[in-house]
């Protein structure tokens, strides 16, 4: 009796520990294949840290709009905060092309559409805010 | 030239007003017509009444009722041919036809006044079908109001006291007891009746022939009621004719002066010389429509007829309503200036709501016994137009949203510059491997 009790315990405490092992070794693995992915190909990291900042600049508009309890001049905080959602998304769309290739778009191809796609949202943006 | 000729039109025209003065003491005409049943009404009675009348240069003439059947007209075609009309109580059958009830009213619609008595001994089918539309049930045939605790000793007539009267505006209050022997009225709950003179708590109205037949008791009856019409003609009617004779004159006289003035709009009588509206700089509608938020004045002037001149009206319950369906604002209306016949009434500084559309500046002075004035005035207020609205520089919160665009640009920028940057030492360090 007292003998199934330990086994379960200690068959229980091996499965957490293999389970939380399972996440972290799949974490380093993620966090290998990125650095591989990343250090192989310096623009990825440039990418990386501007989608990183455009995270920053729309949490702290959103932040703000909910420290002040206003949302008054509207337009204004759609067109700044839609800057940053729709600048992540052309940098995202530019990204998984830059990593692989879309079938007939070459690399070049795609990095001009993403300045021209960028161009035309920041032309809407000052627009809209006004 | 053209100076003294204005001149000589002013002192024309000043002339003609103090002529009008002279001669009209009602502030709407002064023909009257008495009708009187000659078995019930002896008109010798009245002299002190009709004396007080013709001092006040009423035009009047009488209309026996008899055995004939002669239609009384009223009405000229479509015009008015009397302003006032005064019927006694009577008794002839003949009545109701020369004169059927929907005349009556529709001399009331036109304008004309009426003040109508009824006995005991004799209430009309006309004249109780007439004062049934507008909510006056006086009490049938040979019904009297009888008071055991407020009668007088030698003819069983009642007292009331003076102090009871119930509207100030109809005839003012005093302290002195008036002589009644008549009947009384039941009436319903129109806010256009004007109840004057309540029966006493003690008292009831029972059929003189058969007993316990009761029309009121208590304070339910009333001696004397008033009536406005919403075109302001104005109707009275009293439960007793003897009420008015030369013999109760003692007693009665000031309040039968009051009624009769009041019912013949000689007093509370308001005009309005009309609304106006103005933005706060002085323009008006027409030189700059309103928008929304737009800062303006609204101005009324009130008059009162006196008996003889327009006079300033003075209060403090006036009230503008400005409003879309329902009202925005409602503004009490502060006295302003005043000339020697007009008090104006002006609402300050009003804000005019965030909300475009077509709005009412309506004011609807509507008092239990003074004459009722509307005035109202549609005009539209307009959103504002595209370049009326403040940048966006302007509005310091969007300060954040413009530092977050313009650092998302600066952001690009540089990532761009970078972008190419990097490629370019690649593609040379590329170059240099092939070589």
């Amino acid at each position: 009796m007292s003998k199934s009790s330990v086994s379960s315990v200690s068959a229980a405490s091996a499965s957490v520990a293999s389970s939380s092992s399972k996440f972290a070794e799949t974490f380093s693995a993620a966090w290998a294949a990125y650095r591989d992915q990343v250090g192989a190909d310096p623009r990825l990291k440039l990418v990386d840290a501007l989608l990183a900042f455009l995270v920053v600049v729309g949490v702290a508009q959103f932040g703000f709009v909910c420290a002040v309890r206003d949302s008054f001049p509207l337009n204004a905080f759609l067109a700044g905060f839609s800057a940053c959602v729709g600048q992540f998304v052309l940098a995202v769309s530019l990204r998984m092309q830059w990593v692989e290739s879309f079938a007939g778009i070459r690399k070049e191809r795609a990095f001009m559409e993403f300045v021209g796609g960028s161009l035309v949202l920041h032309f809407v943006c000052l627009h809209f805010v006004n | 030239m053209e100076f003294r000729l204005s001149y000589v039109l002013k002192l024309l025209f000043a002339w003609i007003q103090v002529i009008a003065i002279a001669q009209a003491k009602s502030s709407s005409g002064s023909k009257t017509l008495i009708v009187y049943d000659q078995r019930v009404t002896a008109l010798e009675e009245y002299s002190v009444v009709f004396n007080s009348l013709k001092d006040r240069s009423f035009d009047i003439h009488y209309t026996a009722i008899g055995n004939d059947s002669t239609p009384i007209e009223l009405f000229d075609g479509e015009s008015r041919d009397y302003d006032k009309l005064i019927i006694f109580p009577t008794r002839s059958r003949h009545f109701n036809r020369q004169l059927p009830a929907n005349k009556l009213l529709a001399f009331l619609n036109n304008g004309g006044d009426v003040l109508a008595m009824t006995s005991p001994d004799g209430v009309a089918d006309n004249v109780r079908v007439f004062l049934n539309q507008l909510g006056i049930y006086p009490s049938p045939k040979n019904f009297v109001l009888k008071d055991y605790m407020h009668a007088t000793d030698d003819d069983n007539s009642l007292l009331l006291s003076s102090s009871s009267i119930l509207n100030e505006h109809v005839v003012t209050k005093g302290n002195y007891e008036l002589k009644y022997k008549g009947s009384a009225a039941l009436l319903d709950n129109s806010e256009l009746i004007i109840p004057v003179l309540q029966a006493p708590r003690t008292s009831f109205t029972e059929d003189s022939q058969k007993a316990n037949e009761k029309w009121t008791v208590g304070t339910q009856g009333y001696a004397a009621v008033s009536f406005q019409s919403l075109y302001n003609s104005r109707v009275s009617w009293v439960g007793s004719d003897s009420f008015f004779s030369d013999r109760s004159s003692s007693p009665n006289s000031q309040f039968v002066d009051e009624l009769m003035k009041w019912t013949f709009s000689e007093k509370s009588v308001l005009k309005s010389v009309g609304g106006s509206h103005v933005h706060l700089s002085g323009l008006d509608y027409a030189d700059v429509p309103y928008k929304i938020n737009d800062q303006v004045v609204y101005k009324i002037g009130l008059s009162e007829w006196n008996g003889e001149f327009w006079v300033p009206f003075m209060a403090d319950d006036v009230q503008l309503e400005l409003r879309m369906i329902d009202p925005y604002y409602r503004i009490t209306l502060v006295p302003n200036t005043s000339t020697d016949c007009v008090q104006y009434y002006s609402s300050g500084e009003i804000n005019l709501p965030d909300h475009h559309g077509i709005f009412t500046f309506s004011v609807n002075y509507m008092r239990s016994g003074l004459s009722f004035v509307s005035e109202r005035d549609v005009k539209a207020i307009r959103h504002l137009a595209n370049d009326e609205y403040p940048r966006s520089w302007e509005i310091t919160n969007s300060w954040v949203y413009l530092t977050a665009i313009y650092s998302v640009i600066g952001a690009w920028s540089i990532f761009v510059v970078l972008f190419l940057g990097i490629q370019g030492r690649k593609d040379v360090t590329v170059e240099k491997k092939n070589n």
